[in-house]
């Protein structure tokens, strides 16, 4: 199923235009990958054709498909150990603390893929900040594909994703088995809850968060991109918020809207006051 | 640091081997409980034992109920590694001793993450 660079080109500027994904010349095999499905649902038998096809018709909602095909869904419970490990000694601790007089904490799981990350913090506050059992709690997963987060909000998992990051006493803890699929309990699903969203276009309605995570989303961003999400960020968080990264991550900011600090391993980012 | 993989199936013992050897483990094996009891009596100690739950002459769970309440290896991790996966299970193989429990089949990044769980892996 491949197809010519200008082929290959069309798709890139596309997925970059629809979802600010920058997929670049080395990672084309990708395209066939996962555009595969897609492309024979659309009557296409090879990649070059399905383009033919996407040039042809413009309609949106073929090309969302690619864009969103073409998002990266690694994920897993608990994924990086130390940044969690890092909100439970520092950062929510702090939060917490910032927040007592109106009990209440607004979190937002930014790409929050099929789920994992939402459900771990929810898990993290039920474990070890019980005093939180009776505050107004929210954490908003937000992901630029439908389907993903569909899945998300049916918060069952298969063998493979409760394989992976999950310690098994959480595990029996938070998750109920149905043969061969595991659902997260009612407890932590009332505390979830999950919307689609492009973090480079205009975002739905919500609330002010406490604490951001936008974790291995920016490194396939443009600068231009990046800086329009830090924007995007900074509106959306409260004045004394935190923003939490990937490990590999920074805040290169062009624009000055964030200052860093560095808790247990972990860096993490201040939104600069707005004068 | 030292790991002893318990389990019946070769097949499967070679795997793990691969694995753990690769995140920097040497590595013995058993073929059931019972062998896996009487390596773990010998001086030499072990830092961590993968033990599968159905086998021959002794079972995993038999074999960690045995080492704890011998009060063998008492600082070695122990993880299941097994296909049963049902809750009330996990939590009577924890009760018993083991200290993970990791699904057959595994990726190499799970089991990966389930060591770091464990101290055992960055």
């Amino acid at each position: 199923m491949s197809c010519s660079d200008s082929d290959y080109d069309y798709l890139r500027q596309l997925v970059l235009a629809r979802s600010a994904n920058l997929i670049d010349s080395t990672r084309n095999k990708l395209f066939e990958a996962r555009l595969k499905p897609i492309a024979r649902g659309a009557g296409a038998s090879s990649l070059e054709e399905f383009v033919g096809i996407l040039r042809d018709d413009q309609s949106p909602h073929l090309h969302r498909a690619v864009a969103e095909a073409m998002t990266i869904n690694e994920t897993s419970f608990f994924r990086d150990r130390k940044m969690f490990d890092a909100l439970r000694e520092s950062i929510l601790t702090r939060l917490i603390e910032a927040n007592s007089a109106q009990r209440r904490l607004r979190i937002w799981s930014a790409a929050a893929s099929t789920g994992q990350e939402a459900y771990s913090l929810a898990m993290l506050i039920c474990e070890h900040f019980t005093s939180l059992a009776h505050w107004d709690v929210k954490i908003v997963g937000t992901d630029i594909s439908g389907p993903v987060v569909e899945y998300a909000r049916r918060g069952l998992y298969r063998r493979m994703e409760v394989n992976r990051g999950l310690p098994a006493r959480q595990l029996v803890k938070y998750l109920v088995r149905h043969d061969e699929e595991w659902e997260v309990v009612p407890r932590l699903r009332s505390m979830c809850e999950f919307q689609c969203a492009n973090l480079c276009g205009p975002l739905p309605r919500l609330p002010e968060f406490d604490l951001v995570l936008l974790r291995n989303v920016l490194l396939y961003f443009t600068p231009q991109d990046r800086n329009a999400v830090f924007r995007a960020m900074h509106r959306k968080m409260a004045p004394g918020g935190c923003l939490v990264l990937g490990a590999s991550e920074q805040a290169e900011d062009s624009t000055n809207l964030f200052k860093a600090e560095f808790a247990k391993d972990c860096y993490f980012y201040r939104p600069v006051v707005r004068a | 640091m030292r790991a002893l993989i318990v389990d019946d199936s070769r097949f499967i013992r070679q795997h793990m081997r691969k694995l753990l050897e690769q995140m920097g483990l040497s590595c013995e094996e058993a073929i059931d409980g019972s062998e896996a009891l009487r390596l773990l009596r010998e001086p030499a100690g072990f830092d961590f034992m993968l033990v599968d739950v159905n086998m021959p002459r002794m079972s995993g769970l038999e074999c960690i109920k045995q080492l704890r309440d011998a009060g063998l290896q008492a600082p070695m991790k122990i993880m299941m590694v097994t296909t049963e996966a049902d809750n009330s299970f996990i939590c009577r193989a924890l009760e018993y001793g083991a200290d993970e429990f990791l699904m057959k089949p595994f990726t190499p990044e799970s089991l990966r993450e389930k060591l770091a769980m464990l101290g055992l892996a960055a």
